[in-house]
C-alpha cells in the first residue's frame, strides 16, 4: 500500500491541478469556438452571445427543478422554423407553450397555456446578404426572436418543479428552444465581496440597464443589481436522453438594424413623384414660398430634379406655371406667391419641405397639407343605419374608390349596393363603379408602396323615408368606400373670399357633407376593414373652352320692376374678346391727336361708341370731338358725369381728337386696342333687405355655374349675407341616384374687399365696391327645366347684384340688327 | 497624451492612471475646461499592466513621454488629478473597507501640495467644485515620478467616488442671471398640458425628420447630478416639512442655470382653482430643441406613481389619457416624451428601446426610481393598442401589462391593484397579461424604462395598452372638426370653459324642470351615432321643450359635452358628446360641482342630471 501512495499522491495532485485548470480551459475553447463562430458570420461587428437551450416539441414535456421560495421564473422559447420559410409573407408564427408547476410530490398545482407570436429578426450587412438575429452554429435550422413569459410564483410558493411542452396545434411550428431561468440568491452579507469579484465586464454587464457606467452607480444600485440577478436552469434528465442541449447565438448589436417593420423609412415632408403630385396650400395672404427638394431618404440629392410648378390663385385669370430645376448644388427655390394652391410635379421621387414667410410671420413649415380620409373596405359589407328627419327623404352621399396595384390593369368590378327597409327587406338595389386610373393627388401610403388609389366617384341618393338601411357589398376586396349625409333642408354657407383658400379657422368649421360611421364599424375596424387615406386638395379645373375664349356669356334679368344701374367696373383680363367691346371702355387721352382702332362682332361695319365723362366737380364745360379732322361734336354740358353717343363711325382706324375743359376722365367703348385703364359696364339691380330678386333660368340636363355679383356700397366694413335658393318651377321627381349634386339652399357670407370707387351711371356720383363674385351651380341632378333663382339679402347694408352665365363651347347665337347696322340686344 | 495651448493660466493638469481609475478622464477633461489650464497630460498605460510591464507605469518609469512632457512643460505648477484606489485609501488615511460595504467609506478628497502651491491653482475655485476637501502639506507615501522630479508648485488631487461626480458635472461657468418662470392659470395642470400639445405640436420631432438629437452619457449624468437629482431633493423636501418652494430660493436657481446649460428651463405652475403647484421642465423656446421630452412633477402630497408618456403623437390619444391619468391618480410625476419613435433613420428616437437607454426620458425614470429609495413607487405607461391581422383584438379596454408577470389579480402588489381598481371604477374593463392570444406581444419585456428595475427595490412598472375605444374618449374636441361642423349647422353655440366653474356660475340643476325622456333618447342616439340627422332632431326635441343647447369644450379635459338649460338659462342635464358608455351619473347637491365634474369627465359617462323626484 505504502508503495503506491507515491503515486496516489501524484495523481491526486495532478487531478486537482487538471480540475482547477479546467474552467480556464472552457474558457478559452468557448473563447475560440465563439470567435469562430463570428467569423463565420463575417462583415458585421456584431457582438454575438451565447446561451444553452433546450428543444421542446408536443411530444415530451421538459422538466425542471425550481428552488424553494422562487418569486418569479422566466421562461424564453425561440421557436423553430426551416430556412425554406424565412422567406414566407405574411408568415402567422403563432405557437403555445402549455406549463405546469408541480410540487414536491408531483401533484400540479397550477398550469395554463400562454400563446406567442414570433417574429424573424434579420439585417442586412454591408453587402446586402442577410443575417439572422438568432442562430445555431451547426443546425439548419433557424431560431424565432425570442419570447418571454414572466410566472409570478406567488400563488403557488409550494412548486418545486416545473414542466413545460409545446401544445400541439395545425402551425408551422413544431418546436422551440426553451430556456428557463430563476432569481439568483444571494445574501445580504455576501454582496459586497461577489460585488469586488466581479470582473469589469461583469459589472458593466450587470449595469447596463443603467445610465450610469458600473463605476459611479449607488451603493443601493449595486445591492439590488446584484439580488435581481437570473440565472439559468437546465433540464432534469440526462442530456441527450431526455433532452438535447443546443447553443444558440444571439446578435445584440440592434444598431445595424432596420427599425421595427420592414417598410423604409421616409424622410419627413411632401412626397412626390412623378405620378403622385404633392399639393401646397397657401393661405389667403400669400407670402415668400421657399422649397427645397431632396431624396426619399433625406438625404441630399446627388442629380438635378426638374419640377413642373403650377400655382392656381382665386378665379381662372389668377394662374402661373414655371419649369424649375434643383441641382445639387441648390439650397433652396424662392417665390413669391399669392394664396392658392401650388401643384408640385417632379419628375422623379422626391421629398418637399416648403416654408412659407410673410411679412408681419416669421418662417413656417407648411409641407404637410393633407388631408385624413377614413373609407372601409367594402368586401366585409359595409352598413349604414339611415335616419330620417320628420319621415323626409334622406340624403346619401356615396364616395367610391378603387385600390390599384401600379402597372396591373384592375378586372372590371362593381360594387353592390341594397336599400333595406325596417324589416331588412331589399327594397331597391344596383351597382355602382369606381374609376380605374390612379388618382395624381391621393395616396394609401408612401408614394414607394405599390397600391394607388382612383380618384373617387360619388354618388347621391334621395332615401325615401321607408328605407332605413343603406349596404354596400364588393365581391373583390379593392372598393373603398365612405358615406355622407346631410341634414334635411341644409343650408351650405360659405364664406367669400375666405373659402377659396385652405381654411386656417378651426372655430368656423363648416361642411355640405357630413360623413356617416358605418353601423358595423366597430366590427369592420377589428377586421381590419379601414383604411385611412392622405388625401390632397385638388386644383380648380380649367375649362379649355373658356380659356380658349369660347364662350357665350350672358346675363339674367330679375322678374317683375326692380331698381337697376349701369355701373362700371374695372376690368383687368386679357384684351376682350370683340363681341365684349360694346360694354368695355377704355380711357381716351383729351386734348391730343389720337388713332383709335373701333372693332366690334364679326359682320358689323359701323357702330355708335358712347363718350362718357366721369368728372369731381359737376361745373360747366365743353367739350369738341373731332374725327378725320372733322368736327362731328360739340357740346357744352354741365356734370359729375354723363354719356354721349356718337354719331354712327365705320370700323377700323380713326384719328380722333378730343378737346375739352372738363378735367376728369373720359371713356369710350368698342376700341380694339386699349393703353389706358378699361372699365366693363354692367347692369346691376337693386337688393335690400326684405324685397328678394327672382331670376329665372333654363337649366339642361348638365352641370353649368351661375356666376353672381354682389356689389356692396363704398367702405363698406361689414360682411354682407347673401341667401339663395333654387326652386323648380316644374315638379319633375328628381333621380334616386345621380352622380352630381345641387345644394338647393346657399348662404354667401361675403367680406368685402378694399376696393376703389366704381362708379353708378346716370347718378351723378355714387359709387359702389367692384363687386365679389360667388358662383351659384346647378349641376346635372336637377331634371332639366326652368328654376327660379331666388337671392335675398339676409344680412348687411342694401347693394346691388348681378347674375350671369359663361357656356364654355360654341353656341348658336341669334342677333337682330336695323339696317341701320347698329346692334341691339 | 496631449498639449493644448490655454491663454489663461499656467497651470498644468495631469492625469496619470486614466485606466485604472475609472471617470478620472472625464473629471480631469472637465477641470481642464472649467480652470482654463495651460495644458493637459493624459497616460495612455494602466498602472495594472505595468506589473507586467514596469516599463510602461509612468508614475515610475523615467522613460515614458508622460515624465518627459511634465519635465519639459511645467514641472513647478502642476496638478494631477487621482481617485481614491483602496490601497491609497489605506496608505494615506487608514481606511479600510468596512465588512458588508461594496465601498470605502468616510474618505475625504484631498488635495497634498509639495513645497508650496502651484501658482495657477485656485483653492476657492476647486472649493465652488468640491464644497469639502482637506489639504496636506506633505507627500504622499506611495511614489510619483513627477512628484519628485518637481521640486516644489506639485500638488496631487485624489478623489473619492462622490467628489468624482461632483467634478465631472459641476457647471464653474454659472454667469447668467435665470429665474424660475411662474405660470398661474385658473387651469388644472391638465388643461395646460392640453393646451400646450394643441398649440406646440411642433415641438413633437415628427417621422423621418431627424430631429431628435440622443443625448450625449456625459450630458445626461451632468442633467442627472446638477438638475434632477437636486431638484427631486427640494421637491422632497418641501413635500415632507410641507413648505411651498419659491421660485427665487438659491437652489432653485442654481438648478435652472445648469439647466439652461442644456436647453431646458424650469416653469412653476399654479392652478389658481385647486391651488395645486407643479414643477415643469421642458425645453426652452429660444434655443434648437432637442426633442428630449418635458416632465412634471407635482408639488406637496401624491400617490407614489409616475405617469410616462413615450410616444404621445404616434399611438394616438395616449398623451390625452396619460395627462388625465396623472390628475386621476395624483402622481408624483408625468413624463412626456417629444420624439415620434421614428424621427431618426437609425431608430435611435425611439424611447422605449432598451437599445436607447441613453435618453433624458429614461434618465428621469431612472432618477426618480432611483430618488425613492426603498420606497414604494410604480411607473405607469400608456401606451396603445391596434387591432392587428393576425390575431383576434381583446374586448377589453385596457390591456394591464405588469412586471410582476403573469399573476391573477389578487397576486398583484400594492400599487398595481390600486390602479387596476382605479380604473375599474372608471368604468374600464381591464385585461392582464394571461398568455392568451389576445395579450400576446402586450407584455413589459426589455423596455427601456423596466430594464431599470433590477437596480431598485420596492418598485414597480405596468404598462397601460388602452384600446382605440377608450383613446377616442379622450381626444382633443376642441379639435373635433367634424363635430363643430354638426353644431355649427344648427347655429348651436360652442364655448370653450371649465365645466365645474360653468355649472357652479349658473346655479347647475336647480332647475325644476325635469329632462324629457324623449329628448334624452334622441341625444343617446346621437352620442352612439354621431351622425347629424339625429342632431337635427335632437334639436328639435329642444326647441319643443324649450331647452337652449350650448356645446362646451371643457378646458382642462377637452371633452366636449352638451349643456341642457332650460327656458330660464338653468343647466339641467349635462351630456358627454363622445362618451365611452351610456351610463348616467346622478347629481348629488352635497357635493361641489366642480368636484362631481371632474368625476363625471373622468369616467366618461353620457349623462350628468337630477333624476326626477
Amino acid at each position: 500500500m505504502r508503495r503506491y501512495r507515491r503515486i496516489v499522491w501524484l495523481l491526486l495532485v495532478l487531478g486537482t491541478g487538471l480540475w482547477l485548470s479546467l474552467p480556464v480551459f472552457f474558457a478559452h475553447v468557448q473563447q475560440w469556438l465563439k470567435h469562430l463562430q463570428t467569423d463565420d458570420w463575417n462583415t458585421l461587428s456584431a457582438t454575438v452571445r451565447n446561451s444553452l437551450s433546450y428543444p421542446v416539441t408536443d411530444r415530451q414535456w421538459l422538466s425542471f427543478a425550481i428552488p424553494e421560495g422562487s418569486q418569479q421564473l422566466r421562461i424564453i422559447t425561440n421557436a423553430h422554423i426551416q430556412p425554406s420559410q424565412a422567406l414566407t409573407p405574411n408568415p402567422d408564427w403563432t405557437y403555445a407553450l402549455r406549463y405546469e408547476l408541480l410540487d414536491h410530490n408531483g401533484v400540479v398545482l397550477t398550469n395554463g397555456l400562454y400563446r406567442h407570436h414570433s417574429t424573424l429578426t434579420a439585417y442586412k450587412d454591408q453587402s446586402g446578404k442577410l443575417v439572422y438575429n438568432n442562430y445555431y452554429a451547426n443546425r439548419n435550422i433557424l431560431p424565432l426572436d425570442g419570447r418571454l413569459i414572466l410566472l409570478g410564483m406567488q400563488p403557488v410558493k409550494a412548486a418545486r418543479f416545473l414542466r413545460v411542452r409545446l401544445e400541439a396545434g395545425d402551425g408551422v411550428i413544431k418546436e422551440a428552444a426553451l430556456r428557463v431561468y430563476i432569481p439568483t440568491k444571494i445574501s445580504e452579507h455576501q454582496l459586497a465581496n461577489v460585488w469586488l469579484r466581479m470582473s469589469q465586464e461583469q459589472k458593466d454587464n450587470l449595469a447596463g440597464n443603467s445610465i450610469y457606467p458600473a463605476s459611479l452607480l449607488s451603493d443601493e444600485e449595486k445591492a439590488n443589481l446584484l439580488k435581481h440577478q437570473w440565472q439559468a436552469v437546465g433540464p432534469q434528465g440526462i442530456d441527450g436522453k431526455d433532452y438535447q442541449t443546443m447553443t444558440l447565438y444571439t446578435r445584440d448589436d440592434k444598431e445595424i438594424g432596420a427599425f421595427g417593420d420592414d417598410k423604409p423609412l421616409l424622410a419627413a415632408g411632401l412626397q412626390a413623384d412623378a405620378m403622385h403630385y404633392g399639393v401646397i396650400a397657401l393661405p389667403e395672404g400669400g407670402g415668400r414660398l421657399s422649397l427645397a427638394f431632396k431624396a426619399l431618404d433625406g438625404s441630399a440629392l446627388t442629380s438635378a430634379v426638374a419640377a413642373d410648378l403650377q400655382w392656381f390663385g382665386r378665379g381662372s385669370d389668377r394662374r402661373w406655371r414655371h419649369n424649375a430645376v434643383w441641382t445639387a448644388s441648390s439650397i433652396r427655390l424662392d417665390y413669391r406667391l399669392d394664396g392658392g394652391l401650388l401643384v408640385i410635379k417632379p419628375t422623379s421621387p422626391i421629398i418637399i419641405n416648403a416654408y412659407l414667410s410673410t411679412a408681419t410671420e416669421a418662417e413656417r413649415d407648411i409641407s404637410d397639407a393633407s388631408t385624413a380620409i377614413k373609407t372601409y373596405l367594402a368586401d366585409a359589407g359595409v352598413d349604414y343605419n339611415i335616419v330620417h328627419y320628420q319621415q323626409q327623404p334622406t340624403a346619401l352621399r356615396v364616395d367610391v374608390r378603387r385600390l390599384l396595384i401600379a402597372g396591373a390593369t384592375p378586372l372590371p368590378q362593381s360594387l353592390h349596393y341594397q336599400c333595406l327597409n325596417a324589416r331588412q327587406q331589399v327594397v331597391a338595389d344596383g351597382e355602382l363603379s369606381a374609376l380605374a386610373q390612379a388618382s395624381l393627388f391621393d395616396r394609401v401610403g408612401a408614394i414607394i408602396e405599390p397600391q394607388n388609389i382612383s380618384d373617387p366617384v360619388s354618388y347621391y341618393f334621395n332615401l325615401p323615408a321607408g328605407v332605413t338601411g343603406f349596404r354596400l357589398l364588393a365581391n373583390t376586396p379593392d372598393f373603398l368606400v365612405n358615406a355622407y349625409n346631410q341634414p334635411v333642408g341644409f343650408t351650405k354657407r360659405q364664406k367669400v373670399p375666405e373659402d377659396a383658400y385652405i381654411a386656417t379657422d378651426t372655430q368656423d368649421a363648416r361642411l355640405t357633407w357630413f360623413p356617416l360611421r358605418a353601423q358595423n364599424d366597430d366590427s369592420l375596424a377589428r377586421q381590419l376593414r379601414v383604411q385611412w387615406l392622405n388625401g390632397q386638395y385638388r386644383p380648380p379645373e380649367d375649362d379649355p373652352d373658356v380659356l380658349a375664349g369660347r364662350y357665350v356669356w350672358r346675363d339674367y334679368i330679375p322678374q317683375g320692376e326692380t331698381a337697376a344701374r349701369y355701373l362700371l367696373t374695372e376690368y383687368s383680363g386679357d384684351a376682350p374678346r370683340t363681341d365684349a367691346l360694346a360694354s368695355v371702355y377704355c380711357a381716351l387721352p383729351v386734348n391730343q391727336d389720337l388713332s383709335v382702332s373701333l372693332a366690334a362682332l364679326t359682320g358689323l361695319r359701323s357702330v355708335s361708341p358712347e363718350l362718357i365723362y366721369l368728372r369731381d366737380d359737376g361745373g360747366p364745360f365743353s367739350a369738341e370731338l373731332w374725327m378725320h379732322r372733322h368736327k362731328v361734336l360739340a357740346l357744352n354740358l354741365m356734370g359729375r358725369q354723363g354719356i354721349i353717343r356718337l354719331p354712327e363711325t365705320a370700323l377700323g382706324y380713326r384719328s380722333l381728337r378730343l378737346n375739352t375743359d372738363s378735367g376728369g376722365r373720359w371713356l369710350m367703348n368698342y376700341q380694339a386696342q386699349c393703353h389706358g385703364q378699361r372699365y366693363l359696364k354692367r347692369r346691376v339691380f337693386a337688393l335690400n333687405a326684405g324685397a328678394g330678386l327672382d331670376f329665372v333660368v333654363q337649366h339642361g340636363a348638365i352641370d353649368e355655374v351661375l356666376s353672381a355679383r354682389w356689389y356692396s356700397p363704398l367702405n363698406t366694413v361689414e360682411r354682407s349675407q347673401i341667401q339663395v335658393d333654387i326652386d323648380a318651377m316644374t315638379t319633375v321627381p328628381p333621380a334616386v341616384v345621380s352622380t352630381t349634386w345641387t345644394n338647393r339652399k346657399q348662404l354667401y357670407d361675403i367680406r368685402p374687399l378694399p376696393s376703389k370707387a366704381m362708379p353708378v351711371l346716370h347718378t351723378q356720383g355714387q359709387a359702389l365696391s367692384n363687386g365679389e363674385l360667388f358662383a351659384i351651380p346647378l349641376n346635372s341632378d336637377l331634371p332639366a327645366g326652368d328654376y327660379r333663382i331666388h337671392i335675398a339679402l339676409a344680412k348687411g347694408s342694401p347693394g346691388y347684384v348681378m347674375l350671369s352665365q359663361t357656356l364654355p363651347g360654341v353656341h348658336d347665337q341669334r342677333r337682330f340688327y336695323l339696317e341701320s347696322g347698329l346692334e341691339i340686344q | 497624451m496631449s498639449l493644448i495651448p490655454r491663454l489663461r493660466s499656467e497651470l498644468a493638469l495631469e492625469i496619470p492612471e486614466p485606466l485604472d481609475e475609472p471617470g478620472v478622464f472625464d473629471a480631469g477633461v472637465g477641470l481642464f475646461n472649467s480652470f482654463a489650464t495651460r495644458s493637459l497630460a493624459i497616460s495612455g498605460s494602466g498602472h495594472k499592466e505595468s506589473y507586467m510591464e514596469s516599463s510602461r507605469d509612468v508614475l515610475k518609469n523615467q522613460h515614458t513621454f508622460f515624465q518627459v512632457f511634465h519635465r519639459v512643460i511645467n514641472r513647478h505648477n502642476c496638478l494631477q488629478l487621482r481617485l481614491f484606489t483602496a490601497e491609497m485609501a489605506r496608505q494615506l488615511t487608514g481606511i479600510r473597507r468596512e465588512g458588508d460595504a461594496l465601498a470605502i467609506n468616510n474618505l475625504t478628497s484631498g488635495l497634498w501640495i509639495k513645497e508650496h502651491l502651484p501658482e495657477g491653482l485656485d483653492l476657492s475655485q476647486l472649493k465652488q467644485v468640491l464644497n469639502h476637501y482637506e489639504i496636506n502639506w506633505t507627500e504622499p507615501p506611495f511614489p510619483n515620478l513627477q512628484r519628485e522630479s518637481s521640486r516644489y508648485g506639485f500638488a496631487e488631487l485624489i478623489l473619492t467616488q462622490q467628489d468624482l461626480r461632483k467634478v465631472l458635472f459641476s457647471p464653474l461657468l454659472l454667469t447668467s442671471k435665470l429665474t424660475v418662470q411662474t405660470i398661474a392659470q385658473t387651469l388644472s395642470i391638465e388643461g395646460y398640458l392640453q393646451e400646450w400639445l394643441l398649440n406646440r405640436k411642433q415641438s413633437i420631432a415628427p417621422k423621418g425628420s431627424r430631429l431628435y438629437q440622443p443625448p450625449k452619457q456625459e450630458q445626461l449624468l451632468f442633467f442627472d447630478e446638477q438638475v434632477l437629482t437636486p431638484l427631486l431633493n427640494v421637491i422632497r423636501r418641501a413635500t415632507l416639512d410641507s413648505s411651498g418652494i419659491s421660485g427665487d430660493s438659491e437652489e432653485l436657481l442654481r438648478i435652472v442655470q445648469a439647466a439652461d446649460i442644456v436647453g431646458y428651463q424650469l416653469v412653476k405652475y399654479r392652478d389658481e382653482l385647486t391651488r395645486r403647484e407643479y414643477l415643469v421642465l421642458a425645453e426652452k423656446d429660444d434655443k434648437p430643441l432637442k426633442y428630449w421630452g418635458i416632465y412634471v412633477f407635482r408639488l406637496g402630497e401624491g400617490r407614489p406613481y409616475v405617469v410616462q408618456v413615450p410616444r404621445p403623437l404616434f399611438e394616438v390619444n395616449s398623451f390625452e389619457y396619460g395627462v388625465a391619468l396623472f390628475e386621476r391618480l395624483q402622481a408624483r410625476a408625468l413624463m412626456i416624451g417629444t420624439t415620434h419613435p421614428q424621427a431618426n433613420f437609425d431608430g435611435s428616437a425611439d424611447l422605449i428601446n432598451p437599445n436607447n437607454k441613453f435618453s433624458l426620458f429614461n434618465l428621469v425614470s431612472q432618477a426618480l426610481l432611483r430618488e425613492a429609495h426603498d420606497a414604494e413607487l410604480m411607473l405607469v405607461n400608456t401606451r396603445a393598442f391596434a387591432y392587428k391581422a393576425d390575431k383576434p383584438a381583446s374586448e377589453a379596454d385596457v390591456i394591464f401589462s405588469s412586471s410582476e408577470g403573469v399573476v391573477s389579480r389578487g397576486q398583484l402588489g400594492r400599487l398595481p391593484q390600486e390602479l387596476l381598481t382605479k380604473l375599474e371604477n372608471d368604468g374600464m374593463s381591464v385585461q392582464l397579461i394571461d398568455g392568451s392570444e389576445q395579450t400576446s406581444g402586450y407584455e413589459v419585456g426589455s423596455t427601456a424604462q423596466a430594464s431599470y428595475l433590477a437596480a431598485t427595490a420596492n418598485k414597480s412598472f405596468a404598462i397601460l395598452w388602452l384600446s382605440p375605444s377608450v383613446r377616442s374618449a379622450f381626444r382633443q374636441q376642441s379639435e373635433n372638426l367634424l363635430q363643430a361642423a354638426q353644431f355649427n349647422a344648427f347655429t348651436i353655440p360652442s364655448v370653450e370653459q371649465d365645466l365645474g366653474v360653468y355649472l357652479q356660475q349658473h346655479r347647475a340643476f336647480r332647475s325644476k324642470v325635469g329632462l324629457d325622456d324623449h329628448f334624452r333618447t334622441l341625444l343617446t342616439h346621437y352620442i352612439a351615432e354621431q351622425d347629424v340627422l339625429r342632431l337635427q332632431q335632437v334639436v328639435d326635441s329642444a326647441a319643443d321643450n324649450r331647452y337652449s343647447l350650448l356645446r362646451l369644450i371643457d378646458r382642462n379635459s377637452k371633452q366636449a359635452l352638451l349643456l341642457i338649460h332650460d327656458a330660464a338659462g338653468i343647466p339641467l342635464a349635462v351630456a358627454n358628446l363622445t362618451a365611452k358608455n351610456q351610463a348616467t351619473r346622478e347629481v348629488d347637491l352635497t357635493v361641489p360641482l366642480p368636484k362631481q365634474a371632474i368625476d363625471f369627465i373622468n369616467q366618461r359617462k353620457a349623462w350628468w342630471y337630477r333624476r326626477a323626484g
